[in-house]
């Protein structure tokens, strides 16, 4: 009967075969499925007559084809792909953000400026003064656009990041469950080994994994540089915030930031804890330079509307008792001088000087150093910590730092006055004394001058007041300043001092606290046109003067386009601004060449895969003609055998 | 090492590159359709970087050429005013030669008509405006930049108060340049080539040292105050002396001299500055005494010293103002007195020392009228409002004609001076055109969309796509299941 039995061991493991490769051409295109080959081995043989004669043929085994190598470089290459992937998402929105076409940021700061210089030749023209205005507002909220889509793109990503966790595991429970039916099965699981190796690759989009399988134990798994005993208890993560207030990914109870290197996790964890704050910033700064500059040469300013009985600072300090230095001001103040004008009912000016010493005054000094000057008071707001400044009846006041319209004259006997007239052009302030020589009539008598000092005692000017000045007509000093003595008389020794203002706000204080600001808010969340300015456009301080074509300060608001205020004084708005787009621009560039590279290399790896564990129809066909052919010749064994045993039976019959 | 090759692999290759055909087809119709070839900072940093700085460029001169043609727009209409100026200054002088040379009032009549009307002319020519701003009024543009008011006097001159500011407004035009466009118009229309104060009038004053403040002309006012008579002869002023006595004089510029013919004072005769004696009595208070010159005393012979016979001297004191009696200063007899207009606290000094009487004289400050101001005095001289000599008519005429002169020259320098400023702007303008064609010129370089090239890109990315589609086509086509039977 030996050979019926050949005939059908050959039967059936062709039979056999035949299954697996019908099931390799029915998976051929399902994801994860590697290719099963058949192998045969001969069974024993049996003796006979002092030899052996083999008994027919078995299957040894059925392999699930598969290259470890290139499945684990393919893990990793899966993981690099997701992450370059995943930041490149992240940053080609950044891209967007700053530069969306037609009204972007540089567009938007381009105009505005625009705007301003067109005011200059057109400072009449209301129109033009709110184009100015409608410009500022159109760029406070792109600002705002900007930082409002910047924060809930970080919010989506941290619940992005949630939700990958929850995903992660969800797999990771899988993985365990199939660990156990790996380990519980007495032959090789070849249907669950592909899932692992399926599910694996789905971890690697998240995370960097890497193996290292037992079967005893299930897989052992690497996560972000961290081994983790992977057994038939699911490892599972969680997200958490560290002291530093970065967010983390941390496994089972422990509080320690896994540093994954690969998938879409230490991407998106990398573009919440520095990809998107680095941006923040940047546009942060770029607001908050633009507020400060801008406030900083408003403030100093006034509008048609003219000088001031009531300013209130809009950026309040968070502690008004203490030294301002570490009082909490929304910008940085120096030690120097501040220079108040105070005028009264007949225009007549006077100047005030305030010392700050930002490591020993606070807010509150401040104030009573401005209530000790006379006809003007100044307090800090109980409610809002900011500072506000009133005038008695009659009085304005602002911090133009034009020139006193009158000097001290408390040692000054003569009845002419001087008054003084010009704008000082000079670039550092000073004090001048002056001191007349001769006593009689101004412009009468003879022999009759005035003798100029600067601070250091140097005589710079001898004015002839006596019979040959026209009294009361202007004598140039000097750095445009002028002075001049109505009729009256002048006494021999009388003398005075004034001053000349160049910066009338040494410290930035005025910027620091909101006085008189173009814009409010210190960054770009908040930041936006002065409502008292949208209110009354009289309000924006584009001279020195209520003088409606004054465009003194439209032309220094103009310099700051070129002045580089940016990034420690060595980048102009634009340029700042044009940097931040092409980091952000070569950075996409880069990521995206990468992901080609790295996308090129998942490929390859794939391919490389496929070569070994792809089912290829076209082989399959031919394993299956071979297998038939193995089927029918082992029918022929057994047809040839019973023909043999019937010639056999007829011989007995 | 074989390479297999499965089904799978062929088409998974096969959908890889025709999408990346595909998106390489995007992009050239992207770029072919919009003309940009840069539409975001990754699809080439650098060159990005470079186009929007050029872009940022092109806005700024857009914008300065935008501030720059306004700029000149206001100018244009300034210096077409400052000619018309300088025209109005040139006819006045004319009007003030052939004033001079006038043979009779008709036709002096006739020139102070006409320069009433340039007078009518440049007042409208300081309302000129430009996009609803005064043009003269410097900084202070929002309002008419001067106010004019008849002279209460004939022989003060027209008041003209300038409402605007000193300081003139500037726009800013590009390339760091800045220029002036609304001028102040005192600096415009008025200059200050003062020279020695001229009086007119027999009352003895004359102009005295120092440098005067008022400006134009005005009428001096003398009056008298108080008449002393010195030493024993117990004449007194008389009870109309106060208000009718016409001289004025210290100690030593008038006297009286009586002749007591009763001897006992009662009667006699008393003349001024030697003139025609008047019989008294002392039953006069109030007696007129008249010198030979029409110099009036009112005497008081009621007390006069029995037998006294003799010179007598007189103070007679007197007061001046320059703001038609508003205010009074009284005369000391120096020869530096300051005498102020209450109003605006301008003031002239003058010589009193030889001040002889009571009376109106005429102050002029030379080269301080404002060009409105000068065609009013051409019109009021050719009337001759001041009533003066025909000599000093055609004195101050001629002084007219200098002063005018000078304005002219002043019209046609600020008129040179806008000029410039134009020629500058023109040339600026040239300039900013220019560097705006080279922006967008570099600008078309760096971003636009080279056609020939990208069109030849879409064509080769086209065919590689079809390429795909025919070769995945093909590869599917070959099969062992094809040879099977």
């Amino acid at each position: 009967m030996t050979n019926f039995a050949i005939g059908l061991s050959g039967l059936r493991s062709s039979q056999y075969a035949m299954e697996v490769i019908s099931n390799n051409i029915a998976n051929a295109d399902s994801e994860g499925y590697h290719r099963r080959s058949v192998h045969l081995e001969e069974t024993l043989p049996g003796q006979f007559g002092g030899f052996q004669f083999g008994t027919g043929v078995s299957i040894n085994y059925i392999e699930r084809v598969r290259d470890s190598v290139t499945e684990s470089s393919l893990t990793f290459a899966i993981s690099d792909v997701s992450r370059v992937d995943q930041t490149l998402d992240v940053e080609t929105q950044l891209e967007s953000l700053f530069h969306a076409g037609e009204g972007s940021m540089i567009e938007r700061v381009d105009a505005f400026f625009a705007e301003l210089t067109k005011l200059t030749s057109t400072p009449g023209e209301p129109t033009q003064r709110n184009a100015v205005l409608e410009q500022a507002d159109q760029l406070s909220q792109l600002f705002h656009q900007i930082s409002g889509q910047m924060t809930n793109h970080r919010s989506s990503i941290r619940y992005q990041v949630e939700q990958e966790i929850d995903t992660l595991n969800g797999k990771m429970q899988t993985l365990t469950d199939l660990n156990v039916q790996i380990s519980s099965q007495t032959v090789t699981a070849n249907h669950e080994l592909d899932q692992l190796d399926q599910l694996i690759n789905e971890i690697a989009t998240i995370v960097d994994v890497a193996r290292n399988e037992r079967v005893s134990t299930g897989a052992t798994l690497a996560f972000g540089g961290s081994v983790i005993q992977q057994g038939f208890n699911p490892s599972l993560f969680h997200s958490f915030t560290t002291e530093e207030g970065d967010l983390a990914v941390a496994v089972g109870d422990s509080e320690k930031a896994l540093d994954f290197e690969g998938g879409r996790m230490p991407a998106l964890l990398d573009a919440y804890n520095n990809i998107i704050p680095e941006f923040e910033a940047k546009l942060n700064e770029l607001a908050s330079g633009l507020i400060q500059q801008m406030d900083q040469i408003h403030a100093v300013g006034v509008g048609p509307s003219g000088s001031f009985n009531l300013l209130e600072g809009n950026r309040p300090v968070e502690d008004p008792t203490v030294p301002l230095a570490e009082a909490g001001a929304a910008f940085p103040i120096e030690a120097g001088d501040l220079y108040i004008s105070i005028i009264d009912a007949d225009g007549n000016r006077r100047t005030e000087t305030v010392s700050i010493d930002p490591e020993t005054d606070s807010l509150e000094d401040i104030a009573a150093t401005i209530s000790g000057f006379s006809n003007i008071n100044a307090s800090v707001n109980a409610q809002t910590n900011g500072l506000q400044i009133v005038t008695t009846p009659g009085y304005q006041f602002d911090f133009t730092g034009n020139l006193e319209t009158t000097p001290n004259l408390d040692t000054y006997a003569g009845s002419s006055v001087p008054t003084f007239s010009g704008s000082y052009t000079g670039d550092v302030s000073q004090s001048l004394s002056y001191q007349i020589s001769g006593t009689g009539e101004v412009g009468v008598s003879s022999d009759l001058l005035v003798n100029v000092f600067n601070e250091d005692g140097a005589q710079i000017a001898r004015l002839d007041i006596g019979e040959d000045y026209e009294a009361g007509t202007d004598l140039e000093i000097f750095d445009g300043v002028s002075i001049s003595f109505p009729p009256g008389s002048v006494v021999d020794g009388d003398s005075f001092e004034s001053e000349l203002v160049d910066n009338p706000d040494e410290t930035g204080i005025l910027s620091a606290l909101g006085m008189n600001s173009f814009f409010e808010g210190e960054d770009a969340s908040t930041i936006a046109v002065n409502a008292k300015i949208l209110a009354d456009k009289g309000t924006f301080a584009s001279g020195v003067s209520s003088d409606l074509a004054d465009t003194t300060n439209l032309l220094l608001m103009i310099d700051l386009q070129q002045t580089r205020g940016m990034a420690n004084n060595s980048l102009s708005f634009g340029e700042y601004l044009n940097e931040v787009t092409t980091t952000i621009g070569i950075r996409v560039s880069n990521n995206t060449q990468l992901s080609s590279s790295l996308n090129g290399l998942q490929t390859k790896f794939e391919q490389e895969r496929d070569s070994v564990s792809g089912v290829d129809l076209n082989e399959e066909l031919v394993y299956m003609q071979q297998f038939q052919k193995q089927h029918e010749a082992s029918i022929r064994v057994i047809q040839t055998a019973e023909a043999m045993f019937d010639q056999l039976f007829q011989i007995l019959q | 090492m074989h390479y297999r090759v499965t089904s799978s692999a062929i088409g998974s290759r096969a959908i890889q590159f025709q999408a990346q055909h595909n998106a390489a087809i995007l992009k050239y119709s992207e770029q072919i359709s919009s003309g940009v070839k840069l539409q975001r900072p990754s699809d080439d940093p650098i060159a990005f970087r470079q186009a929007t700085s050029l872009a940022s460029r092109l806005t700024e001169l857009t914008a300065d050429m935008q501030s720059l043609s306004n700029a000149k727009a206001v100018l244009s209409t300034s210096v077409v005013q400052m000619q018309e100026f300088g025209e109005i200054m040139t006819r006045a002088r004319s009007i003030a030669q052939q004033g001079i040379q006038a043979l009779d009032d008709g036709e002096r009549e006739a020139l102070a008509l006409e320069a009433d009307g340039l007078l009518t002319q440049l007042k409208d020519m300081t309302k000129a405006t430009f996009d609803s701003a005064f043009i003269f009024g410097g900084t202070k543009s929002d309002r008419a930049p001067f106010e004019f008011a008849e002279p209460v006097s004939a022989g003060r001159s027209l008041s003209v108060t300038y409402n605007g500011a000193s300081e003139n407004s500037q726009a800013y035009v590009g390339e760091a340049v800045t220029v002036d466009t609304y001028y102040a118009g005192t600096a415009i229309f008025s200059i200050n080539n003062r020279s020695d104060t001229i009086v007119f009038g027999n009352t003895g004053i004359k102009s005295g040292p120092g440098t005067d403040t008022l400006r134009a002309k005005t009428d001096l006012q003398i009056t008298h105050d108080t008449t002393e008579y010195l030493g024993a002869s117990g004449l007194l002023p008389g009870t109309d002396s106060e208000s009718l006595d016409s001289i004025i004089g210290d100690v030593g510029t008038h006297s009286v001299t009586i002749v007591d013919t009763s001897g006992d004072g009662s009667a006699g005769t008393i003349s001024l500055n030697g003139g025609p004696e008047v019989a008294f009595a002392n039953t006069d208070t109030n007696l007129l005494v008249t010198s030979e010159t029409g110099e009036k005393v009112y005497i008081d012979a009621s007390a006069i010293t029995a037998g006294f016979n003799g010179s007598v001297d007189i103070r007679a004191t007197g007061s001046l103002s320059v703001d038609g009696g508003v205010s009074k200063t009284a005369i000391d007899f120096s020869t530096a007195q300051s005498v102020s207009d209450a109003a605006t606290g301008r003031f002239a000094v003058l010589d009193t020392t030889d001040v002889m009487g009571v009376g109106t004289n005429q102050l002029e400050f030379p080269g301080t009228s404002d060009a409105f101001q000068m065609l009013y005095e051409i019109a009021s001289d050719l009337r001759n409002e001041r009533g003066l000599s025909g000599a000093d008519v055609s004195s101050s005429l001629d002084r007219r004609v200098g002063e005018l002169s000078a304005m002219s020259d002043h019209a046609f320098s600020v008129l040179g001076e806008q000029s410039t400023s134009l020629a500058t702007l023109e040339r600026l303008n040239f300039r900013l055109e220019d560097l705006e064609l080279s922006v967008t010129t570099q600008l078309s370089d760096v971003q636009s969309t080279d056609i020939a090239e990208s069109v030849l890109q879409l064509q080769n990315s086209q065919s590689l796509l079809q390429y795909t589609y025919a070769v995945t086509a093909q590869i599917s086509q070959l099969g062992l299941l094809d040879f099977l039977r």
